[in-house]
């Protein structure tokens, strides 16, 4: 890629089952103060921020522009202000060629996101389906991920005991993720034992319903460097979309992911994924997707994911040390925290979940039934 | 013209046997029909009970069509379109408009004579009707949770911007032209002046209940005593409407059950 | 302060009928006839994409992300794609953004899509929802208001105000009899104004139904491509010289103490726009002005901010019809938003409407002079602009 994009800055709230004394806008003001204070910078005319990208769902928040609520909070009155509609990962994307276009050279990016806030957030995902044929059989985004993980698990031989033993690690990370503050530790045993959501996806399989705000702010090398000690570079993105009926693709087949994957590591100059990363946060909706997207981004061979759980892959790789999305982040947001998540590694800033001396990270973010939609990018320190 | 032609007659003639019952169901009004010309009359349309009956002359219709022979049957024969007849003032509208939007469907499209029989042929295309709706709860935070709390106990709270001073109500987390945190909250009114009324004679249906405002109304905005930099947006006692002048003093009008909502607020009107 | 890191261009428009149901096509076939004849337009075809930006308004069609429904429709298959909406402004952000895209070097051609199908939902209905469920949404009807009439009819006295409005709107109308893919095409003349007015439901306050945008179905799709693609597969590119965007908080409020900025954005954006691209006197500087107007009374009121006019100019300029096809600064040759509103789609083809001029392939709504300099503007959300610079000279 023409040109450097770093990230300079990242703040979240911490991820809960219900933020129910919070409001977007306090929720995302708490992330715009740190991320200000984190980089000295403003919003004057002419010479601070001046362009802003949100990320929110209208399903989500019931609220038809959902961003419409948020422009004051973002320092966007009389600025530019634009609504990534679609996977937080994405805002990153976006901001990346804005920058590298010369349109501007700072951004700041707030997502916002309250799954609390609807009955169901399966509601929310069947409403993504067309109305004549997916909606009437019943599907949402959890039944679609039960479909691709019968699959998957029959084709790769992955059992539900590796499984479980993924979600037990997923736990145990997050106990020292300290923006993950009400989900406790379980045993595999527990994983097991607990209902059945979407044959074979079990509930604790699945990542809890979560409420939260994240933010970054990205900036040309240039202010980067000003503005930031350990500014991270984007060094690679890509993304990519699938058929959309679920008839019409191979359920265990990673298409979408390893175009999207493969466009990433091709921009950032990457030959091998096994032994590029120091560390990879990727979006685990749901226990299966950890062995498969890693099959999918190269992390081990494709069919290969079980034998990689067996081998201590996960832990080799440094995968989700925050604790993946199985720890419980919104939906929407989820590849966004794992940009920023990757971000405050790459800066020294993971606490007790660091990964020592880690230099460069791969985050990935998934949208859409059966991850129809994907999106890879590769972060770089000095 | 014989009776092989398609015609305004027929057209009130084979009402009654094109009737969609669903749309019928629940529907309770009477529409006239003003067609002028030489092929036109006046008819009256009364739905009740699921039924619709068609009688010639006006008789007390809460609203009235008015259009001319050949327009009102080339609506019905689809060479011409409603609302573009309507912008372009070829149909008239009196009486309560908003009854006309319920009766949108009433009727299975009208054939010329001897064509009856196409007219399920030509009913291929499928139309879905569905209403989809997902319970919420939303949450107030702490900025508006204060709002709502002071409106319970009939006090109107602004927030003020220790930057620019301005006063927002409802208060905001921040100033958006400052950019900055607002912590300070100020009592202001209750009672102030009228800025500005916008009022509303159409009223659309809320498409998860269906039902409508009661119209006219008025959203106005009012300058509350001892704020500055921004009005507050409400309603104006629709009884207030022909009075309503820029700088009229108003005061809240309180309702008895408050549960700390907008509405605790019933409307605002006019001090004499 | 700006350097774009190199040149796009727009080489293919393509818009699916506007009308109030196309019950004949779903979503994605909707699409699907925009972006065949974008691609047909530019010469290209669906391999020839590399990104695809989508945007359109949730809550009208409650379809949860319809961009993964729509990839159908769109070519998106093995693509790249993004979603981006801003309300109203949706349109014109994703222009903004295609153009980001390309400008960026990641992507050579990129399609925008925007889009709408109104009549599988309910509009005024759906627009009320952009308010805060605490708070104003028992307050908003939709997106009507008879504000603005009111403020113009203090100030220029009722008859002018509603005389020059309806001038306006006729205008407007024989503009879109011009465009066969126009929604509404009423075939008004001049001396209908009184009866017009007269018959007329009033909607909120002397805002009446003549004075509205239609609710539409419809999709635009735009092919925005780097210099080489452009330079080899189109002989008269539409070079995208500058966009900006101001949006503006949620509330409406009024202020008459002088302490907040009670300049429209639509002002803002002009002068920053005109300021940075070295425009002194738009007025004559811009051949043609693709403007989103939903009524009017906004159109006209909007004539003067969007060219930085006081006083009445700006009714001058519509009482003596300088703002007709063949006139002096045509406005919205296209119909404008009063005859077509798929509100997704709508702001995309004002860029797109703009492009067509520049382009030359505008057909009968083609302004009679050269078109070297043409502006469009979107509008949405709580009076939010984005404004477009497009140029028939490759930009330096």
């Amino acid at each position: 890629m023409a040109g450097r994009v770093g990230i300079c800055a990242v703040a979240q709230t911490t991820y809960e089952r219900n933020k129910w004394h919070m409001r977007f806008q306090g929720m995302a003001l708490d992330v715009l103060e740190s991320l200000l204070e984190q980089t000295g910078l403003d919003f004057e005319e002419d010479t601070g921020i001046d362009t802003s990208i949100s990320v929110s769902d209208d399903v989500f928040d019931a609220r038809t522009i959902s961003d419409n609520a948020m422009t004051d909070v973002l320092g966007a009155h009389y600025r530019c202000e634009e609504k990534i509609a679609q996977e937080g990962l994405q805002a990153v994307y976006y901001a990346a060629a804005t920058i590298l276009s010369g349109h501007t050279d700072k951004i700041l990016i707030i997502g916002h996101c309250k799954e609390s806030q609807g009955q169901s957030r399966n509601m929310a995902t069947h409403m993504a389906f067309d109305p004549f044929y997916t909606r009437p059989v019943g599907l949402d985004f959890q039944a679609a991920a039960g479909l691709q993980a019968r699959a998957y698990m029959a084709r790769s031989g992955v059992t539900g005991e590796q499984l479980a033993r993924v979600v037990e690690r997923s736990r145990r990370n997050a106990q020292k993720n300290p923006f993950i503050t009400d989900l406790p530790a379980v045993t595999a045993r527990e994983v097991l034992a607990s209902p059945m959501l979407a044959d074979p996806i079990r509930e604790l399989e699945a990542y809890p319903v979560s409420d939260g705000c994240v933010g970054l702010i990205m900036a040309s090398e240039e202010v980067a460097r000003k503005v930031c000690d350990t500014p991270v570079w984007v060094t690679g993105l890509g993304n990519c979309m699938d058929h959309f009926f679920l008839g019409d693709r191979d359920l265990t087949s990673n298409f979408a992911l390893k175009k999207a994957a493969g466009l990433a590591f091709k921009r950032a100059g990457i030959d091998d994924p096994k032994t590029a990363f120091d560390l990879v946060e990727l979006s685990d909706k749901f226990a299966y997707q950890q062995p498969m997207w890693a099959e999918g981004l190269g992390l081990c061979d494709e069919g290969a994911g079980g034998r990689w759980l067996d081998q201590g892959g996960p832990e080799r790789m440094r995968v989700n040390p925050s604790g993946g999305q199985l720890a419980g982040n919104p939906g929407i947001l989820a590849g966004l925290v794992r940009a920023a998540e990757a971000a405050l590694q790459l800066m020294g800033r993971a606490g007790d979940r660091q990964v020592d001396g880690a230099r460069r990270a791969l985050a990935h973010g998934v949208m859409g039934p059966a991850g129809q939609f994907h999106t890879a990018a590769i972060l770089e320190r000095d | 013209m014989t009776d092989q032609e398609a015609s305004v007659k027929h057209v009130f003639q084979t009402m009654e046997s094109r009737v969609n019952a669903e749309a019928a169901a629940g529907l309770t009004a009477s529409y006239g029909y003003r067609i002028t010309g030489e092929n036109g009359g006046e008819w009256t349309v009364t739905v009740k009970d699921g039924s619709v009956k068609v009688i010639e002359g006006l008789h007390d219709p809460q609203v009235v069509t008015t259009a001319s022979d050949q327009d009102f049957l080339a609506l019905n024969l689809g060479a011409l379109d409603a609302m573009t007849a309507f912008s372009a003032g070829r149909i008239q509208v009196e009486g309560n408009m908003n009854l006309l939007g319920p009766a949108a469907r009433l009727f299975k499209k009208y054939m010329p004579p001897g064509m009856e029989g196409v007219e399920e042929q030509r009913e291929e295309l499928i139309r879905l009707n569905q209403i989809l709706s997902i319970p919420q709860t939303f949450s107030t935070g702490p900025i508006m949770g204060k709002f709502l709390k002071g409106l319970k106990d009939k006090r109107i709270l602004a927030n003020v911007c220790p930057q620019c001073g301005r006063y927002q109500v409802p208060p905001r987390e921040v100033c958006a032209m400052c950019r900055v945190r607002v912590t300070e909250f100020r009592e202001i009114g209750p009672e102030g002046a009228l800025t500005i009324a916008d009022i509303a004679y159409y009223a659309s249906p809320d498409p998860l209940t269906g039902e409508t405002r009661e119209t006219p109304y008025a959203a106005a905005h009012f300058m509350l005593d001892g704020c500055v930099g921004g009005t507050f947006w409400h309603e104006l006692n629709p009884a207030d409407i022909p009075r309503a002048r820029p700088g009229a003093r108003v005061r809240p009008v309180w309702a008895e059950n408050r549960t700390g909502s907008i509405n605790d607020i019933l409307h605002f009107e006019i001090v004499d | 302060m700006k350097k774009k890191n190199r040149n796009v261009a727009i080489i293919g428009v393509g818009q699916s009928r506007f009308s109030s149901h196309r019950e004949d096509v779903n979503q994605p076939e909707l699409i699907h006839e925009a972006v065949t004849e974008a691609l047909e337009m530019a010469g290209l075809t669906v391999d020839d994409l590399d990104c695809i930006v989508h945007g359109n308004m949730e809550l009208f069609e409650m379809v949860h992300q319809p961009d993964l429904w729509h990839s159908l429709g769109m070519g998106a298959y093995g693509k790249e794609v993004l979603r981006i909406t801003t309300g109203g402004t949706t349109g014109a952000t994703i222009a903004a953004a295609a153009d980001n895209l390309v400008a960026s070097g990641l992507h050579d051609v990129v399609v925008a899509v925007g889009f709408e199908k109104l009549q599988e939902g309910h509009t005024t209905g759906g627009i009320t929802n952009m308010n805060d469920p605490l708070w104003g949404r028992n307050l908003q009807t939709g997106a009507l208001t008879g504000m603005q009439a009111e403020i113009m009819g203090l100030e220029f006295g009722p008859e002018r105000a509603r005389n020059a409005v309806m001038h306006y709107r006729i205008i407007m109308d024989k503009h879109a009899m011009l465009n066969d893919k126009a929604h509404r095409r009423l075939g008004l003349e001049f001396d209908q104004i009184e009866a017009l007015t007269k018959n007329s439901p009033v909607l909120m306050g002397e805002m009446r139904m003549i004075d509205m945008c239609s609710q539409s179905d419809g999709a635009c799709a735009v092919i925005f491509a780097s210099e080489a693609v452009a330079k080899k597969h189109c002989a008269q590119p539409a070079w995208i010289k500058d966009h900006i965007t101001v949006h503006r908080e949620e509330t409406f409020s009024i202020d008459t103490s002088g302490m907040t900025t009670q300049e429209m954005t639509h002002r803002y954006a002009a002068r920053k726009l005109y300021e940075r691209n070295g425009i002194k006197d738009p007025r004559r500087e811009i051949d043609v002005f693709e403007m989103y107007d939903p009524s009017n009374w906004w159109g006209t009121d909007w004539l003067r901010e969007f060219l930085l006019l006081e006083g009445d100019e700006h009714l001058r300029m519509i009482e003596k019809h300088e703002i007709a096809i063949d006139g002096s600064f045509p406005v919205n040759p296209s119909g404008g938003v009063i005859a077509s509103n798929p509100i997704g789609a709508t702001a995309l083809v004002r860029v797109g409407e703009a492009a067509l001029q520049v382009m030359g392939k505008a057909g009968a709504h083609q302004v009679p002079r050269p078109v070297n300099t043409a502006l469009a503007s979107g509008f949405g959300g709580t009076l939010w602009t984005v404004l477009f610079l497009l140029t028939r000279e490759v930009p330096h």
